[in-house]
C-alpha cells in the first residue's frame, strides 16, 4: 500500500506533466494556425491593395485615392498583426514554424514598403515612408530597453502624424536575405534604426524630435 | 526551448510529484484524519517543562498542567529551570506543594534540560511541554491511547496559535492548521518528521535507548523524530489533542525563529546524509524531500530575484529613456499568451488552494484577506528564509558539530 502511494503519485505527476506538455503543443499549434489563417486573409487584402496601387498609374487620381486608403488600412492592420505574431513567437515553445510566419510577415512588410514608395511616386502623394528596423531577440539588456523604447517612440510618431506617414516595422534579426541587404544598402550598423523616405537613416535609439525634423506633421 | 524554461520544467515536475503525493495521501486517508484512538488503560506520564527566562509564562503553564483531565496519581510534572536569569525558578518552586517537581541547573540549552528531566522522570511515558503552551483539558488523554500499539514510540499533538491579533500571528495560525493536517496525513506512512515542543509524548525506555535528545542539534524535536523513524519506531499524531502556543508576533522574532529552524533542518540533513537514497523511509523520501526543499527554495528565490530585478531595471530604464527620447511610456499593449507554464501554475495553485480551503473548513471562518495575503505574501518569505539559512549554516559549519549517523542495517 505504501509503495503504491509513491508509485501512484509518480504516475499522476507524469500524467499531469505530460498533459501540460500536450497543452503547450496544442496551444502553440492553435496560435500557429490562427496566425497562418490571419496571414492568409492579410495576403488577400495585400494583393487587393497591391493591384489597386499598380492599376492606379493607368486609371488616374480616383484609383490613386482608393489605393492610398487601402494602403493605410493595410498598414494599420499589418502593424497590429506584427505585434500579435511577435507576442506569439516569444511565448512559443513547441512550434518552431512560428518564426517562419514572422519571416513571412516581415517580407510582406518589406513588400508593402516598396509598394508605398511606388504609389507615392506614381500618384504624387506626400506621405513619408518610415521604416523601423527592430529586433525580435535583442542580445543585451540595453538593446531590449532601446528596442522597446524605440517601438514606443514610433507609436507616438504614428499617433502624432496619422496618415501623413506609413510606418513599416521590420524585424532585422531573422536572417532574411532581403532585410540583410537593406541593412547593408543603408549601412545600418546599430539597431534599432529608422529609415525615412529612403534617404535619412537614424541608428540606435533616436528621439522623436530628430525624426520630426524630417517628418513634418 | 531555452535553458530557463528547462529549469522551470524540472522544478515543476518535482513540485508536481510532491503535490500528487499529498493529493494521494489526502484522497486515501481524509476519512481517517479525525479518527480517535481507542480508550484503554491510562498509563503513568511524566511531563517535562523546560524553562529558560520564562517568569511571565511559567505560572500559567504549571496551572494549566495541574488542571489537566488526567488522574493525578498517574501524572508527574517536572519543571527544569535551565539557569534562568529571571525569577522562573522561584515562581515554579511555589508549586512544589502541589506535587510539581522543580529542578534548576546551569544553562545548557533546551535539549540538555530535556535530558536532565528525562533522568528524573519516573513514569513509562515522558511528555515535553513548552513553557508558552496551553493544553486543552483532554489533550493528554487523547494522546496516550495511541501507545496501546507497542510499535508507537511517540505521539504528537495538534499545535494551534493562541494570539491572533496581528497579521503575522494570523498567518501563522493558518500555517499551523495546514501543518497539523498534513502531519496527520503523513502519519499514515510513518513520515512525521517533527515532534514539536508544545506537546509530544515519548516512551521513556525508547528515549533512553536512543540516548535522549541530541544536545548539539538546534532542532532537537525534529531530530528525535528522524531518529525514531530511523530506528524503526512509529510516530502518531493525536489530531484531536490540541496544544495552543504563541508564535512570534514581530517580524524580527519570526525571522530569527525560522532561520534557526532552517539551520536546524540543515544540521539534521547533514546528520542523516549517509542514508540518502538507501532503502529506508528517511533515505528514500524524508531526506530527499528535505534536500529538494532547500535546493528548490534557493534556486526559486535566485530565479525570482533575477527576474524581478532584471525586469524592474528594464522597466525603469525603459520608462526613463522613453520619456527622455520623447515617447509616451503609458502607451503599451497588454498581452497574455497562455502556455504550458500557465497550465501547470493553474493546476498547482488550484490543488493547493482547495486543499487549504478544505483544511480551514474545519475551523472558525478565516478572513479572506488573511488567506490571500498568506498565499501571496507569507509563503513568499520561505524561500528567502531557506536561502539565508543555507548561508548561515555554511558560515557556522564548523561550530555546528553534528556527528553523522551511519546506516548499519
Amino acid at each position: 500500500m505504501i509503495k503504491n502511494i509513491y508509485l501512484q503519485s509518480l504516475i499522476l505527476a507524469i500524467f499531469i506533466f505530460l498533459s501540460g506538455i500536450m497543452f503547450g503543443i496544442w496551444i502553440d499549434n492553435y496560435r500557429l494556425s490562427a496566425i497562418r489563417q490571419n496571414l492568409l486573409s492579410d495576403t488577400v487584402f495585400w494583393d487587393d491593395s497591391l493591384f489597386l496601387s499598380k492599376y492606379s498609374q493607368f486609371f488616374g487620381q480616383d484609383f490613386c485615392d482608393k489605393a492610398l486608403n487601402l494602403n493605410l488600412l493595410f498598414n494599420e492592420k499589418i502593424y497590429k498583426r506584427g505585434i500579435e505574431i511577435e507576442n506569439a513567437v516569444l511565448a512559443n515553445k513547441f512550434a518552431p514554424e512560428m518564426r517562419e510566419e514572422l519571416k513571412k510577415y516581415t517580407l510582406m512588410q518589406a513588400q508593402f514598403w516598396l509598394n508605398s514608395i511606388d504609389l507615392k511616386k506614381k500618384c504624387n502623394f506626400t506621405y513619408h515612408t518610415v521604416v523601423h528596423l527592430q529586433m525580435l531577440n535583442p542580445p543585451t539588456p540595453q538593446d531590449v530597453v532601446d528596442n522597446k523604447a524605440q517601438a514606443n517612440i514610433m507609436l507616438k510618431l504614428k499617433e502624432e502624424c496619422g496618415n501623413k506617414i506609413m510606418l513599416i516595422p521590420l524585424y532585422a534579426d531573422l536572417n532574411l536575405t532581403t532585410i540583410d541587404a537593406i541593412l547593408v544598402n543603408y549601412n545600418v550598423k546599430k539597431l534599432p534604426a529608422v529609415i525615412i523616405d529612403e534617404q535619412y537613416v537614424f541608428q540606435g535609439l533616436t528621439p522623436i524630435e530628430e525624426l520630426m525634423k524630417i517628418v513634418k506633421c | 526551448m531555452d535553458l530557463l524554461s528547462i529549469i522551470y520544467l524540472i522544478i515543476i515536475f518535482v513540485v508536481l510529484y510532491y503535490t500528487s503525493f499529498q493529493l494521494n495521501l489526502f484522497l486515501k486517508f481524509k476519512g481517517k484524519v479525525r479518527e480517535k484512538a481507542k480508550i484503554g488503560k491510562l498509563p503513568k506520564v511524566s511531563l517535562i517543562v523546560p524553562a529558560y527566562n520564562e517568569e511571565k509564562t511559567i505560572v500559567r503553564t504549571i496551572k494549566n498542567l495541574l488542571r489537566l483531565n488526567y488522574p493525578k496519581n498517574k501524572l508527574e510534572i517536572i519543571v527544569v529551570d535551565d539557569g534562568s536569569k529571571d525569577k522562573t525558578y522561584e515562581k515554579a518552586k511555589k508549586f512544589e506543594k502541589f506535587g510539581v517537581k522543580v529542578f534548576t541547573k546551569p544553562n545548557g540549552g533546551k535539549a540538555n534540560a530535556l535530558n536532565f528531566g528525562l533522568k528524573h522522570a519516573k513514569n513509562e511515558l515522558v511528555g515535553v511541554v513548552d513553557c508558552d503552551t496551553i493544553l486543552e483539558k483532554d489533550a493528554l488523554i487523547k494522546c496516550v491511547n495511541y501507545f496501546n500499539n507497542p510499535k508507537v514510540a511517540c505521539v504528537t499533538s495538534r499545535i494551534l496559535q493562541r494570539r491572533k491579533k496581528r497579521i503575522l500571528e494570523r498567518w501563522q495560525d493558518i500555517e499551523l492548521k495546514i501543518i497539523a493536517y498534513t502531519r496527520k496525513l503523513a502519519q499514515f506512512l510513518n513520515l512525521i518528521t517533527a515532534t514539536p515542543g508544545p506537546l509530544s509524548l515519548y516512551r521513556k525506555n525508547v528515549l533512553i535507548k536512543l540516548k535522549g535528545f541530541d544536545e548539539k542539534c538546534v532542532l532537537e524535536d525534529n531530530e528525535i523524530a528522524w531518529r525514531l523513524i530511523f530506528n524503526g519506531y512509529e510516530i502518531k499524531m493525536a489530531y484531536d489533542a490540541k496544544a495552543y502556543t504563541n508564535m512570534p508576533s514581530k517580524l524580527k522574532e519570526f525571522w530569527r525563529q525560522r532561520v534557526r529552524w532552517g539551520i536546524g533542518g540543515l544540521q539534521i540533513i547533514k546528520k542523516y546524509f549517509s542514508t540518502f537514497l538507501r532503502n529506508h523511509p528517511i533515505g528514500t523520501y524524508i531526506l530527499p524531500s528535505s534536500i529538494i526543499g532547500y535546493i528548490f527554495s534557493t534556486i526559486g528565490i535566485g530565479l525570482f530575484f533575477y527576474l524581478l530585478l532584471s525586469s524592474l531595471i528594464e522597466k525603469i530604464l525603459y520608462f526613463v529613456k522613453t520619456i527622455w527620447y520623447g515617447g509616451n511610456p503609458f502607451i503599451f499593449s497588454l498581452s497574455i499568451q497562455p502556455d504550458l507554464f500557465l497550465f501547470y501554475g493553474l493546476i498547482l495553485f488550484s490543488l493547493s488552494f482547495f486543499f487549504v480551503i478544505y483544511v480551514l473548513h474545519g475551523y472558525k471562518k478565516t478572513n479572506i484577506i488573511d488567506l490571500i495575503t498568506f498565499i501571496f505574501v507569507y509563503l513568499a518569505f520561505f524561500p528567502i528564509i531557506a536561502s539565508y539559512s543555507i548561508y548561515k549554516f555554511l558560515r557556522l559549519y564548523k561550530q555546528l558539530k553534528i556527528r553523522p549517523i551511519w546506516l548499519t542495517k
